[in-house]
């Protein structure tokens, strides 16, 4: 049979500065009916470009130089405009990284999957909204009736990927591209998306080509990997061969990168012990939300996103908060930061209570709480030079002036593995990385005792990721500073947490030692987490969702549980109805493991399948 | 993972020339600047002097004599002087002022960002050349009343302008951490929102001049704003429009001339610059 898709010796250049730059060299591709093709890679290694020039796309400020590209036959660089359009969405659809950004807000979605099946008259009205309601179906949305009238922005982000991908199948494309699907998901929802494209892939007898960065991902999925860097084919190979056994050294350096989850302290984490007697830093009762407070009126407690949190730690210890978005760990670090004020409780650095805003705070206090965030493209601002920035902290705090300053940040700069003449450089000359680099120098700079990390790592690919974290580590044993770490990311928590909080819905539902939050008993939740991460190798999957006992439905309709009781109960498996109503008392399994739960330990401690 | 090809994209554009339509706007305004600047220099005679009859044509001065025997071309220049140097104060004040409150609101939100919204609601109801009548038939017309008045309607616009643009400058990470840090309300502005703001602002500032420069230049055509024997251009228009009446054009009509040449011109430069931007601020800054 021959190959669906023929991609050979295809260039592509981009412009840069008055030329061009070649950013994809010769590559070649064969797609077969019904294969599903991983391209896999670091940002900027061409795995979109690449992908994109099945649909004939290029994108603006890139041209095709060279190559050709042959869909079912046809020369796609070949056709014009009108032939181009026929092609899209009718024999090779798209599914875009970002569902929020790429569905219309304002169109119902049952109308945007039967849209383009209107645009290329292959099906009438009626027809259409069948189709889109079965589509719906298949890939495993609840009550795909209800959900074809409602708006985009009434579903939740796992819905949303899995709305592109109907949309992208609407036609019954041959190919689908799926550009980094599951990306920005926590990973109970990737694993469902995952699972719902997989079989709906199968169940149209479509080929895709699955774009990701994620190798543990990929191998769920795709039946080949081809492994891109710097716009070059560097392997290919069925799945389970390139997992096994990578013939390059740069698929090797990807495979390392995979986070594998009992790789507890791969890093030098789990050194500590139970809960701190003497902690640096305490949250005690804390409860924190976003509503204003009528006047002389106390807020009431469903409107609060972190509720009854109290933590403690030990100097330089590493904690980590992990859970799913809206679990409240952002706003638990901007209570600490003292970006948000808390409603109740108190956070308390070296015994003396903290004030709630960071205006009632001495300098000194908050010299020694610094706070980075996730987003390399907001963590400098674009008008100062990476010098100005590191130099602002040092004249705040210490009141260093200008010409001792020089020397100062050149060995900040030098700490976080960068040149001293970074100094120099401005925020848009920096890669993702290098700027999150910077942001860890610029905190350094006050010589503090704890560093809060919101998801601090999340927008770095694994690689880039992989080796932060090891500065980090690093640091923390060479200046003595502790990490709070927030992550929705168990496995990249694992590597480096002395001890981990898991939250749901604002609350913390289990805490202890990293090694020990990794064993039974746990918390149905956290056994959900753990058992989420997709692990490396291509049965995974199906082993994992089969016996999956803690189901996600309709996640934001269950989500919130406000008011007492266990907040985890809509999605337990284990839940018992009348008990889970009540607040569920603390288990205390000694060493600080403290898990919040009706059922016995007996039966957290079984398998829970 | 779209990062690579589309930054190469916008490190294409490399500095460019103004173009033709914005070199002719800095011309004219670089020209009333200079006459502006150099006026006592480059009058021929004293504006204030009378040199001849009403009227006299072209010939013995350049441009004739005005409705007193003065001479136009001096008057036109210290006219220019009068009108830039008003237009040029009032709107830094009112920027200055509408600036530093709209960052506030943005950075403080809250009450005050509330307090600021509604306030400059009710403001901008009212038209700004019926607020300025009111405030100067009020108070006086003299120089500081008509440069706090009509900095006093600028202002709220400002406000406006500068509150949307730093508010999404507020919520960057980058402005969380100074915040974090303890970094008070005058720092943030100074250090991470007005760097970041100058382009939108700027264009918004040469707006602003043109509207000053059109609003003096009302107020004083209609009598109510620089008193004689002072003129500025709009001032200018008004003593001669007896001219147009015995077919004397010239003295009336070249500050008419001059009012819409300039407001023109600063209108060109406004535009190219809200057109240039889009390059790298590390090629912009160096």
């Amino acid at each position: 049979m021959g190959a669906l898709l023929e991609i050979s010796g295809l260039s592509v250049e981009a412009r840069q500065g008055g030329g061009w730059v070649e950013i994809v060299h010769g590559a070649s591709v064969a797609i077969h009916p019904g294969e599903v093709v991983a391209f896999i890679g670091e940002s900027g290694a061409g795995k979109t470009t690449l992908a994109l020039s099945a649909l004939g796309f290029n994108r603006s400020g890139t041209r095709f130089s060279g190559g050709s590209v042959h869909f079912d036959g046809i020369d796609v660089l070949a056709l014009d405009r009108k032939a181009r359009r026929d092609l899209r969405g009718r024999s090779v659809a798209y599914v875009a990284q970002s569902a929020a950004a790429a569905l219309n807000p304002s169109i119902t979605i049952g109308d945007q999957i039967s849209e383009s099946l209107r645009i290329h008259r292959i099906a009438t009205a009626q027809g259409a909204r069948e189709r889109a309601r079965a589509l719906l179906a298949l890939l495993d949305l609840p009550d795909p009736d209800r959900l074809a009238g409602r708006y985009p922005q009434q579903t939740s982000g796992g819905q949303q990927q899995r709305i592109m991908t109907a949309i992208a199948m609407s036609c019954g494309p041959k190919l689908l591209v799926l550009d980094e699907p599951t990306t920005a998901l926590d990973v109970t929802t990737q694993i469902e998306v995952l699972k719902a494209i997989k079989d709906a892939i199968a169940d149209q007898k479509a080929a895709a080509i699955y774009i990701s960065h994620d190798l543990a991902v990929v191998a769920q999925i795709a039946s080949r990997i081809i492994v891109l860097r710097r716009g070059s084919l560097v392997e290919q190979g069925p799945a389970d061969e390139i997992i096994r056994a990578p013939r390059h050294e740069y698929t090797r350096a990807l495979l390392s990168a995979v986070k594998v989850i009992p790789e507890i302290g791969r890093i030098g984490a789990g050194r500590g012990g139970a809960e701190p007697k003497r902690p640096v830093l305490s949250v005690q009762n804390v409860a924190a939300g976003y509503l204003k407070p009528a006047l002389g009126r106390p807020l009431p407690r469903q409107s609060m996103v972190v509720q009854d949190i109290s933590l403690h730690m030990a100097p330089g210890e590493t904690l980590a908060l992990v859970g799913e978005s809206g679990s409240g760990k952002s706003t638990l670090a901007r209570v600490i930061a003292g970006l948000l004020p808390a409603a109740e409780g108190d956070v308390v650095l070296d015994g003396k209570v903290l004030g709630r805003r960071v205006g009632d705070r001495t300098k000194e206090q908050l010299r020694r709480v610094q706070i980075v965030f996730q987003s390399p493209e907001q963590a400098l601002n674009p008008r100062q030079r990476i010098g100005t920035a590191i130099g602002r902290a040092l004249h705040f705090y210490f009141g260093t002036r200008a010409a001792e300053r020089a020397g100062r940040i050149a060995e900040l700069l030098n700490l976080v593995g960068l040149p001293a003449a970074f100094a120099e450089k401005f925020p848009d000359e920096l890669s993702g990385g290098e700027r999150q680099r910077v942001a860890i120098a610029r905190a350094l700079a006050a010589k503090p005792d704890i560093i809060l990390c919101d998801e601090f790592l999340s927008a770095l690919d694994t690689v880039v990721a992989a080796k932060v974290l090891q500065l980090m580590a690093d640091l923390r044993d060479s200046q003595g500073v502790g990490y709070v770490f927030i992550s929705h990311d168990l496995a990249t928590v694992a590597t480096i947490a002395d001890r981990v909080a898991v939250m749901y819905a604002g609350r913390i539902v289990e805490i202890g030692r990293t090694a020990d939050i990794f064993r039974a008993p746990n918390h149905p939740y956290t056994s959900l987490l753990i058992r989420s991460v997709p692990e490396l190798r291509t049965d995974w999957l199906e082993e994992t969702i089969g016996d999956r006992p803690v189901k996600a439905p309709d996640a934001r309709a269950a989500k919130i549980a406000p008011g007492p009781g266990c907040p985890f109960r809509g999605r337990c498996a284990l839940a018992l109805p009348g008990v889970c109503e009540q607040t569920p008392p603390a288990i205390d399994l000694g060493d600080g493991h403290r898990l919040y739960c009706h059922r016995s330990v007996e039966t957290l401690s079984a398998p829970q399948d | 993972m779209t990062a690579g090809p589309i930054s190469l994209q916008v490190k294409s554009a490399s500095l460019r020339f103004p173009p033709v339509l914005a070199s002719i706007g800095i011309g004219l305004v670089g020209l009333v600047v200079l006459l502006a600047v150099f006026g006592p220099w480059l009058e021929p005679q004293s504006p204030s002097k009378l040199i001849g009859g009403a009227f006299d044509p072209p010939g013995a001065t350049l441009l004739g004599t005005d409705v007193l025997g003065r001479d136009v071309f001096s008057r036109l220049i210290a006219g220019a002087r009068l009108t830039l140097f008003v237009t040029a104060i009032a709107t830094t004040l009112g920027f200055a002022v509408g600036a530093i409150w709209g960052f506030a609101a943005a950075e403080l939100r809250g009450w005050f960002d509330d307090i600021t919204e509604s306030l400059v609601n009710i403001l901008l109801c009212f038209p700004p050349l019926m607020m300025g009548l009111l405030v100067v038939s009020a108070l006086s017309s003299s120089l500081p009343v008509l440069i706090g008045a009509i900095a006093f309607i600028q202002m709220p616009r400002v406000v406006r302008v500068a509150r949307s643009v730093a508010i999404n400058i507020t919520t960057m990470q980058y402005v969380e951490v100074a915040r974090a840090r303890g970094e008070g309300l005058f720092s943030i502005m100074i250090h991470e929102i007005l760097p970041n703001s100058l382009r939108p602002l700027g264009v918004e500032y040469g707006l602003r001049l043109t509207y000053s420069t059109l609003f003096i230049s009302g107020l004083s055509f209609l009598g109510l704003g620089i008193q004689p024997p002072d003129a500025d251009w709009g001032g200018l228009v008004r003593e001669n429009l007896p001219g147009v009446q015995l077919g004397v054009y010239l003295p009336a009509l070249l500050p008419g001339l001059a009012i819409g040449l300039f407001a023109v011109g600063l209108n060109l430069i406004v535009d190219w610059l809200g057109k240039e931007g889009a390059r790298p601020i590390s090629e912009e800054l160096r």
